[in-house]
């Protein structure tokens, strides 16, 4: 189907318009009015008797193409109920292409926002990596100002007490500590009847299933109990205060708070870090008891080993340190999600799409964090054989 | 008024009720918009004029009552139906809902993408450009993000979005909220143009006076739960009292004494 037919009219061109004209039609009119190629000598007509519905789109495309076809508008005349909207489409194309090729810069500008941010020129290897560079030297700056005004905070709490909105950290210990207790409690009871029982079917070879008991109490005091916890507490609530700050950013909430004298980093960042610390040895603690009942569980149903001899096992499997070893590094985690998860949220600018990347990167690099705190712990604790 | 001519009204409530609770917003509401109209909605703030507004969209399920756009009741509509319909009206939404992580230009082609798949990117670009010079926004402003943008473009911009499936009914939220008089005089001036050009239906809830008067046609006043619709003369001078206040307070006494 042809959206138009040309015929020459004495020293004219006559266009007839057919079919349908709307923006409906637009994908097979921009394609037909690619073949209309009349030389720009005369007079044209376009002749709209025949152009059912004719749409914004459609009118504008064939006036576009008239133009680069060097008609100038004063030789285009209309016949047959033209679109209504004609003249000031005509107005508008004009106008644009009064300045000097702005037309064509406004379709590459357009074109450009199509393909998103996406970068000019491939660049080179160097010029990456050296890019890659000062971001991370900027990163690292930011994380260290931010560490910085969060001490400053701290340190000016302990002097003015009424500053660590007690409100406010009650609040977030009942929602990152108290309403995790089930999740927390059933992971740890899980993951430790996963270990007692791996543990003596290994243990079974030597015919020392006893040390099972061993197995659990230390490998859950020391790291499991409280590694789970982080980092089920990362992924609940490191991803709800980057998400909370977010958007109190997006919302210019933190600009309103900044501009009515108050310090967001006391009123939103503080509150949520110290409740995590109260909050995370709470959670640890009730680990550790859930780990150890799966492991007495297990031991009792699978093993066969009676609950006094597990206790009396379990005390002689203790140290002074063992308990402490796992609960000393629940405070530091708790800063490092909740500083990480703070610091991402506050780091959100402008759009719903850096809010979902931000709150991505808190939950990976707290858990990151997390991991990489315990091990640099596990060396430490090896050195002063605590 | 266009009445005369075409009978069939573009948009049509019937009995809409609406209930938050035992609070009842609208209570058995009435209207209709003639084709060509420009219909402001007014009203108090919480008298309903975003649910009334929401009801009509479709994005709220009223309590009672039937809501005809061009003869046809969204609810009642199958899926191909609902999505043709969708596409005969324009929306711009009072914060203008510009798509956040999308630039301007995406922002406007997303409903072309959506419903016309066969274009090419070159002919999307010019459509583009032709609904930006449309709304009047400058071309420069295709590639930037709606953060960067100052609130008379957030309200443009969501307009070109708003006319990219070029339909014959818009639906405008408090269109020249939070502008300043010179961008918000601007607004109502490319409204009125775009109208008269375009042969546009338009429904608008504003509150703002200047706006109303300039291009109103018809109001409907949101009281009681009903809408009392009337021309602009007519209900300046109607004898209820929260109208007579809303149309005759501080802040209307200049406009009805230079108007």
């Amino acid at each position: 189907m042809d959206a138009w037919a040309l015929q020459r009219e004495g020293d004219d061109w006559r266009l007839s318009l057919k079919g349908d004209w709307s923006l409906a039609s637009m994908g097979l009119i921009e394609r037909d009015l690619a073949a209309l190629a009349p030389a720009p000598d005369g007079r044209l007509i376009c002749d709209w008797s025949q152009a059912r519905a004719p749409g914004l789109g459609p009118v504008w495309a064939l006036l576009e193409r008239l133009l680069a076809l060097g008609f100038k508008p004063a030789e285009i005349r209309h016949e047959g109920s033209p679109p209504q909207a004609l003249a000031l489409l005509a107005t508008l194309k004009v106008r644009s292409d009064a300045g000097a090729g702005a037309g064509a810069g406004a379709g590459g500008a357009a074109a450009a926002g199509a393909g998103g941010r996406a970068a000019g020129a491939p660049r080179g290897l160097l010029d990456q990596m050296g890019r890659w560079v000062v971001l991370q030297g900027s990163e690292g700056r930011g994380v260290l100002e931010f560490m910085g005004r969060i001490t400053q905070v701290a340190l000016e709490s302990f002097v003015r007490p009424r500053s660590l909105r007690p409100g406010s950290i009650v609040r977030h210990v009942y929602e990152t500590g108290v309403t995790a207790i089930p999740i927390v409690s059933l992971i740890a009871f899980l993951i430790s009847v996963v270990i007692a029982y791996l543990g003596a079917q290994q243990l079974a070879n030597f015919g020392a299933t006893i040390y099972v008991v061993d197995l659990v109490t230390v490998g859950v005091l020391r790291e499991l109990g409280v590694l789970l916890t982080a980092i089920i507490v990362a992924g609940r609530s490191g991803s709800a205060f980057a998400a909370e700050i977010g958007v109190m950013q997006l919302n210019e909430e933190t600009d309103a708070l900044r501009a009515m004298g108050m310090n967001p980093i006391e009123l939103l960042v503080l509150p949520r870090i110290v409740a995590l610390v109260i909050a995370l040895p709470a959670l640890t603690i009730i680990a550790d008891a859930m780990g150890l009942a799966g492991g007495g569980l297990l031991s009792l149903v699978d093993l066969h080993i009676p609950l006094p001899q597990f206790i009396a096992r379990l005390k002689a499997a203790l140290s002074d340190t063992t308990l402490w070893a796992g609960l000393i590094k629940a405070p530091v985690f708790a800063v490092l999600i909740g500083a990480v998860g703070a610091y991402r949220g506050m780091q959100v600018r402008d759009s719903a799409r850096e809010l979902g990347r931000l709150t991505t990167i808190a939950v990976v690099q707290s858990i990151f964090l997390v991991i990489l705190a315990d091990a640099l712990f596990a060396i430490f604790f090896e050195k002063i054989d605590f | 008024m266009a009445a005369a001519t075409t009978p069939q009204p573009v948009v049509r409530v019937q009995g809409l009720v609406n209930r938050f609770g035992r609070q009842v917003v609208h209570n058995q509401l009435d209207f209709e918009v003639m084709p060509q109209e420009i219909f402001g909605i007014v009203g108090g703030s919480g008298s309903g004029k975003s649910v009334l507004l929401h009801s009509i969209l479709g994005l709220h399920t009223p309590d009672a009552g039937r809501i005809e756009i061009y003869g046809q009741d969204m609810r009642h509509l199958s899926r191909p139906q609902r999505l043709a319909m969708v596409q005969t009206f324009g929306v711009t939404f009072q914060n203008g809902a510009l798509i956040s992580s999308l630039t301007v230009a995406q922002n406007v082609e997303l409903p072309l993408r959506e419903y016309h798949p066969d274009l090419t990117e070159p002919t999307l670009a010019s459509l583009v450009e032709l609904d930006l010079k449309l709304v009047g926004l400058p071309l420069d402003a295709a590639p930037k993000w709606p953060s960067q943008l100052s609130g008379g473009m957030v309200k443009r911009a969501a307009l070109a979005r708003a006319l990219a499936l070029e339909p014959k009914l818009l639906f405008l939220d408090e269109p020249t909220s939070g502008l300043d008089p010179i961008s918000a005089s601007g607004f109502d001036e490319l409204l009125l143009s775009l109208h008269s050009e375009l042969r546009l239906t338009v429904v608008m809830v504003t509150h703002d006076l200047d706006s109303l008067f300039r291009t109103c046609t018809r109001v409907g006043v949101l009281v009681g739960g009903k809408l009392v619709v009337d021309s602009i003369e007519g209900i300046v001078d109607n004898p209820d009292p929260w109208i007579h206040e809303y149309f005759h307070g501080p802040r209307a006494r200049a406009l009805i004494k230079h108007g």
